[in-house]
């Protein structure tokens, strides 16, 4: 009996530092992609503040530099990288399509 | 029945990803994601009439004349510093730490409402410069979608408080851990939705 509780206990022991180890982890790789996200908004910010960049350039510039940033936020912070994240990918790959015919449309509807 | 308070060692009473261990669980996280499609849809809608009326301002004031970069650089880093406490609060939650995941979640419906003072407080600075959202097709696109932008802040700030209020001494359980992850997507969409916001509107309106 108390050989058995000593060995439930070691495991659970094992599991609560194997947890830890985790949650260790994990929270370094939010925070090395806190990083690079505030590094590609710093990065965007410079570009147009500066006027080192010339505007043509600057503008498809901070737009890929947002879509890299929210992509990033999707597959980290949102744990799209995650297994079990096959509908949430499905969702958003046929939002990102949509909303790409939507911004598109309205805004050459306006314009024209 | 789980008894995380009573239970000597609370880590290994629930399942490494609590959120999705029900069947509940599992059908609230696909839910968010499909509402999260449709509200990227319908910013997709507000942000196509905003990048076609831009430059529509009515001999109004123009972005290049209102916008000033330091205050939106500011509230950018509030939201994004607030996304990466929620999903902290999150790796909390997983690792059934529910004193931590409740103190980054107060963190992030604090910088939440902090964003949204900013917020306030920019749009009270444009409607002393005479820009409202009837004074120029550029201002009515311009309040529409920062202002709904605005709105989902507020809600999720509010949702979260909430959480935290009805939740905060009972801790994490297999019930209410896919209410906390779902808060935190939508928190993280409303971040998504910014880095949108803070190029097209702001960038693009002072290039």
């Amino acid at each position: 009996m108390d050989a058995n509780i000593k060995q439930e206990q070691e495991q659970i022991q094992t599991t609560a530092a194997y947890r830890e180890q985790i949650r260790t982890k994990q929270i370094r790789l939010h925070l090395i992609s806190f990083a690079l996200m505030i590094t590609l908004t710093g990065i965007a910010f410079f570009a147009v503040g500066s006027d080192l960049i010339p505007k043509a350039f600057a503008m498809p510039f901070i737009v890929i530099l947002a879509v890299v940033q929210v992509i990033m936020q999707f597959a980290y912070f949102m744990h799209m990288n995650e297994k079990g994240h096959e509908f949430p990918i499905f969702f958003i790959f046929s939002s990102a399509f949509t909303v790409t015919l939507t911004v598109a449309g309205c805004a050459y509807l306006i314009w024209w | 029945m789980i008894h995380t308070q009573e239970h000597g060692n609370n880590i290994a009473v629930l399942p490494p990803d609590p959120e999705k261990a029900t069947q509940e669980g599992k059908n609230k996280f696909l839910g968010t994601w499909l509402f999260i499609g449709g509200e990227s849809v319908l910013f997709a809608t507000l942000f196509g009439t905003f990048i076609g009326l831009r430059n529509s301002t009515a001999n109004g004031p123009t972005s290049q004349e209102l916008f000033h970069l330091e205050l939106i650089a500011l509230s950018t880093v509030i939201l994004l510093v607030s996304s990466l406490t929620s999903v902290l609060a999150i790796v909390n939650m997983k690792a059934n730490q529910p004193k931590k995941m409740f103190f980054w979640f107060a963190i992030t419906a604090l910088l939440g409402y902090s964003f949204l003072t900013i917020e306030l407080y920019e749009f009270s600075q444009y409607i002393a410069k005479g820009l409202t959202m009837g004074t120029s097709a550029f201002g009515s696109a311009f309040f529409l979608l920062v202002g709904t932008h605005g709105a989902h802040v507020a809600f999720g700030a509010t949702w979260i408080v909430c959480l935290i209020l009805k939740y905060r001494k009972i801790g994490i359980n297999l019930y209410n851990a896919p209410k906390f992850y779902v808060a935190s997507l939508y928190w993280h969409f409303v971040d998504v939705v910014w880095v949108f916001v803070f190029t097209v509107v702001y960038l693009m309106g002072v290039l």
